[in-house]
This record gives structure tokens, sequence and C-alpha cells, in this order.
């Protein structure tokens, strides 16, 4: 199976490895800071939940109310079934007003619907603004983490790219390089027709997309071009404005350990007769593509709620060793495991369900306390199993339920541990046997001392 | 909004403290400044301390707060055409929130979307009575509105950028520096 060699490949690359351990580690370390220094954390996440849950049950009358509001400001508002249908609504929009080269804010959205793939096959030129995103562009990339697209380069890699898409002297300071890029993209900016951007949240009460960063480019892609288009997952809804208040304050410091992202921008409609600048067209695409289907999914529906922190992929102990490339889908982590099974075209994306180890990490630290890993597990169950596990788990469930052969069994197993290696041979037990090391078993069971030190048992 | 589902009201917060100097303390923290002043011209004559002008213009956005304090600076004003090249913008904040030093900016005819972001330094002034605790403070006056405006944001400091091996690099497409002012008084 490819996807199990990319983890295995991934797992092996000790640079990689070395890279996520740090980058996780500091990332882990300044959301603990922001924890400790938050005395209503607990009630913030209470709040978040609610929040969140509500748009479970009332997605259609908010995604009504979103785009009530924001037609009465002339914006024009389209739904996409899936990702080519918001690729094509895009491109039509783009080719109608002549638009070739334009300006782009991250969006995991458009990474998902591969819009930009999709651009470029139709001759198009989009420009990536955000500056993981463009050296994920350079090197013919695609993001690793949804909040740190580009954490699996280190800096001399961002220097090779960077200096030899610009013709400079090579460095590799991360500021001579950021001004560089920066200098690089002001007079893209300032010169594009359109800007895409994707949305962090959309607030049904006011019609109102809302969009985090820290660089500044998202408020300069949605306020300088003449046409902005956002494509917005309809999992973004939320009921009122007010709800942006915990779920901000939740969002940045759990995915930078930030206490609010730089900008916060909302933008509820496009230059009306009175503003003084602005696009004079704003377009906003509602993408379903597999949400729907997740929604009415009783067991994965939580995992809608997802608020992208990021904190769920930090803290997991495969995810931190691996990045996301080897999951091969947009959304990585426990929570994109559970998205993949319903957004993903490749019908292998279900085995996700079973990279995780199922310690729960990732549903201690959800803001929005998402069961991540019961979900999965849940998931699991109800997937084909292939009849070497089915067996094994009949035999073991018949072993454990009786005491006598329980006892047996532990003894065998200490005669049979020198001969352990000759589990290699056998093929279905091979999966399991070669990256694992069968433990020492000790010399006596714990019943067996509690036996001897004057323990009764109880039968 | 149908409510089958309570959603919940505001989270308080712990020991909100003295506004001014919560505030100050957090912009301080995003690499932000802050300084507070009881009329117009004491804030102008800080500002230009803090900031010396290098001959470049300065966009001074249509909005009382921004005027008032324009008024005493020796500087040329530029409208926001000269957005790109001039060196300060001086924006007026609606609220400030102490919490994470945060300023509030509607965008609209007198404050355009773009003013906050191209110049290389921003100078927000607000109210000292306008500081909230929270940024959820903020949006609730927000949505008391009538109608919002096309455009608002929330500034939480000068742009950044970490995208490489997570090194904090300021500014990145926005303003190098952020600079808050507090005006008890016009
Ligand atoms: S599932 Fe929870 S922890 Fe993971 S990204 Fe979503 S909100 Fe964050």
């Amino acid at each position: 199976m490819s996807r199990r060699q990319d983890f295995a490949r991934s797992l092996a690359d000790l640079d990689l490895r070395r890279k996520m351990a740090v980058s996780m580690a500091q990332a882990l370390g300044h959301r603990a800071a922001r924890v400790a220094e938050t005395p209503e954390w607990e009630a913030l996440r209470d709040a978040a939940q609610a929040i969140r849950a509500y748009g479970l049950t009332h997605l259609d009358e908010m995604l009504a109310q979103f785009r009530h509001q924001l037609e009465a400001r002339g914006a024009r508002v389209h739904w996409a079934a899936d990702a080519e249908a918001a690729n094509r609504l895009i491109l039509d929009v783009l080719r109608a007003r002549g638009v070739t080269r334009f300006v782009k804010g991250k969006s995991m959205a458009t990474e998902e619907t591969r819009l930009n793939e999709a651009l470029i096959a139709a001759g198009l030129d989009p420009v990536e603004t955000d500056l993981g995103e463009y050296l994920v562009q350079l090197c013919g990339d695609r993001p690793a983490h949804p909040t740190a697209p580009a954490v699996h380069l280190s800096r001399q890699d961002c220097g090779r790219l960077i200096c030899q898409h610009l013709g400079a002297p090579y460095t590799d300071d991360p500021t001579t390089l950021s001004l560089m890029v920066r200098e690089d993209l002001r007079s893209e900016f300032l010169r594009s027709p359109a800007g895409i951007t994707g949305a962090n949240f959309a607030v049904a009460e006011t019609g109102t997309v809302v969009i985090v960063d820290n660089e500044g480019n998202q408020g300069l892609v949605s306020a300088l071009p003449d046409l902005h288009i956002a494509l917005v997952g309809i999992d973004k809804l939320i009921p009122r404005l007010q709800d942006l208040g915990p779920l901000l304050r939740l969002l940045a410091r759990n995915a930078t350990g930030q206490t609010l992202t730089c900008y916060t921008t909302l933008i509820s409609g496009p230059r009306q007769a009175e503003d003084a600048d602005g696009p004079r067209e704003l377009h906003v695409i509602l993408l379903d593509n597999g949400r729907r289907a997740m929604l009415a999914d009783p067991t994965a529906r939580q995992a809608m709620t997802c608020i992208r922190c990021g904190v769920c992929c930090n803290i997991c102990p495969i995810y931190s060793k691996v990045g996301g490339h080897p999951y091969g889908f947009t959304y990585p982590g426990a929570v994109g495991s559970i998205w993949a099974a319903f957004l993903s075209a490749d019908p292998g994306a279900e085995e996700l369900a079973h990279i995780c180890s199922l310690c729960g990490a990732c549903s201690e630290v959800c803001p929005v306390r998402n069961e991540l890993s019961h979900t999965l597990a849940a998931m699991r169950r109800r997937r084909h199993r292939p009849w070497a596990e089915r067996l094994g788990m009949g035999a073991l469930a018949a072993v454990l339920a009786r005491p006598s052969l329980y006892r047996l069994g532990t003894r065998l197993l200490r005669w049979a541990h020198p001969f352990r290696r000759l589990g290699a041979a056998v093929p279905p037990i091979r999966g399991w046997t070669l990256g694992r090391e069968l433990p020492h078993p000790p010399s006596r069971s714990f019943q067996e001392s509690h036996r001897r030190w004057g323990g009764h048992r109880r039968e | 909004m149908s409510s089958d589902v309570r959603l919940p009201g505001p989270v308080p917060v712990a020991g909100a403290g003295d506004l001014p100097e919560v505030f100050t303390a957090a912009l301080a923290s995003v690499s932000g400044e802050a300084f507070r002043a009881a009329g117009a011209a004491e804030a102008a004559q800080r500002l230009l301390e803090a900031v010396p002008p290098d001959g470049r213009p300065w966009f001074v956005a249509e909005r009382e707060l921004a005027q008032a304090l324009g008024q005493h600076l020796p500087v040329t004003w530029t409208d926001r055409t000269g957005l790109a090249e001039c060196q300060v913008s001086l924006t007026a904040a609606e609220w400030a929130i102490a919490d994470t030093g945060t300023v509030g900016l509607l965008l609209d005819a007198r404050q355009p979307r773009a003013c906050y972001l191209l110049p290389e330094v921003h100078v927000a002034v607000c109210r000292t009575n306008a500081l909230l605790p929270t940024l959820s403070d903020a949006l609730l006056r927000l949505g008391e509105r009538d109608q919002l405006p096309t455009a608002c944001v929330f500034v939480t400091g000068p742009s950044r950028t970490a995208d490489i091996e997570k090194t904090i690099v300021i500014p990145a497409h926005g303003p190098k520096r952020l600079i808050a002012v507090l005006l008890d008084e016009i």
C-alpha cells in the first residue's frame, strides 16, 4: 500500500524528524503558556463547543441568512457541490473579467479543491502571497501543516528557493528573506485585478466573511483588487458576530500561541457607493464537497465543528513525527483522517482511520472538544476487517474471557519469547511484528506475584 | 434565530485590571507601542518624538480623532492615492481592547480599507474611554450597529511572519510599527 510506504518513508527521514520535533515542541510550548495565563480557558472551550454544536443542527438556516445578508449588500453568493464546481465557478468569474495574473491569500479550501492546478491548467497565473504558501508554491509542493504550510522546510531550503527565484545572492537569514519576498509581492498587490481568499469563519447574522492572518496579505488581497472571490467551506458558518469572541481567542492561542492573530478582517460586502475603496465585486462561493455527507453521519458529524487550529496535529504522536505529507490529504492529523473519509476522492482515504494510535491526546486539547479518537475508533469498527485480524481478535477475546486459558497463555508467551523473530516469517503476523518489538515478559506475572504476597485470587 | 439549542453568552474575563495599563502591556508583548495623552497637542508632540518625519507625506484619515492629531503635525498630508508611498498612516480606532492590545477600525469612506496596511508606520488614535476588556465586548458593540461597514479590522501589533523555521520577522506585508495613542480628550 503506497500510503503505508509514504508513512514509512517519512518516519525514516531523520532530517524531517528533527525539524518536526523542534517546531512541534515550540508550538506546544507557546500554547501551554497561553493556557496557563487564561483562567477562563475551560469556559471558553465550553462556549466554543456550544457555538459550533449549534451549527450542526442549524446549518441551512445559517446559510440562508448569510446569503441574504451578503446579497443585500450587493455581493454574489454561489453554491458549489464539489471541488470541480467550485473551481469552474472561480474560473468563469475570472475569465469573464479577463483576469490572468492575480494574488491569493492562504486558504486551505483552495488547497482542497486544488484550485491553483485547475487555474494554471486553464492558463491563469495565481500568485500566493502568504510567505509559507509562497515557499510551498516555489518548490511545487503542498502545505505540510494547516497553519504552518512550510514547516517541513529548513531555512537553508527557504534560502535556496527564494534566492534562486528572485535571482539574488544566497542567504538563509529569515529576516532578509522575508523582506525580499515583501518587496517582490508589493508590486503584485498594487496591480492585481483580482484577489482570492478563503475564510476562517462566516457569520450568518451579519453576512460577514472573517479572515485572520499575521502578515497583512489577506487584508491587501481583499482590499486592493477590483474583484474579491472568497471560497468558504459550509462548515465555517457561525450564528452570531459575538461568537467570534471565544472562537478567535481560542484559535490564536492554540494555533500559534498568540493572544489574537495580528489581523482579523471582517468583510460584509463589496465597496458601497459611500465607500472610499475596496473591490467593486465580491463573490462568495460556499463549498460542500462532502461536508453535508459528513454532517449526515451521526458518528463523524462532530468533526465538522473543527476550527482548524492545528493543535491536534501538533500533539499527535504520529503527525509530530512525520508531518502532513504522508496523509496524502489537505487536512492532516486526526481530524483530517475523519474528514478524508468524506471529502477525499481517494477510496484508500478510509484507511487513514487506522493510522491513529487512539491515545486520545488530541481530544484533551481540542478547543471545541472534538472526541477525535473515539470517532476514529467508531469508524474503524464499521469498516470491513481482514480475515487475519478478525481471527486474531476472536482468538484473543476467547483467551481473555477464560482465566485458565489466560494463565496458560502468559506462561506460553514466556517460553515462546526467544522465538519471537519467527513471527516475521508468517505473512499476516509479519505486518504487525515488522515495526514492533515484543517486550520481554517478566519472569513472574502480576497474578503470580500477587498470590506470592498473600493476596487472594477471585474467580 | 431559533434557539432550541442554547447559544452561550459572553465569557467573562478574570480580573480585567486597569485597562490602559493592561492594554499597553499587551500591545508591548506583541511588539506594538502605546502611549496615553491628555489632549491632541500633547499626543502630537509625543508622536513626533516616536516617529520623526522623514519628508514623506502622512496619510490622515478623515475622522475627528485622526484629524485632531494631524492638525498639530508639521507634515504634508496625502489622500488615499498616496498610501503606498507615505511614511505614516494616522487612523482613528473605534475601540481598543485591553486583554490583547488590539485596536478595532471601521473601514469606509473616511478610512479606506488599505490605509492601515500600506504605510510603514500605522498610528491608531483611540479615546481612552473606548477601551474595552476583550474582543467579545467590541464585537457586541459592533453587532449593535444597524448595519456593519463593509469592512472592519482588528489589529494586534505590527505585521509579522514566522514561516521560516518559526523565526519571527517584522514586518511581513503590512506595517513595521504599530503605535496606539490613547487620547483622554480631544
Ligand atoms: S479538531 Fe480540534 S484540535 Fe484539531 S484542528 Fe480542529 S479544532 Fe483544532
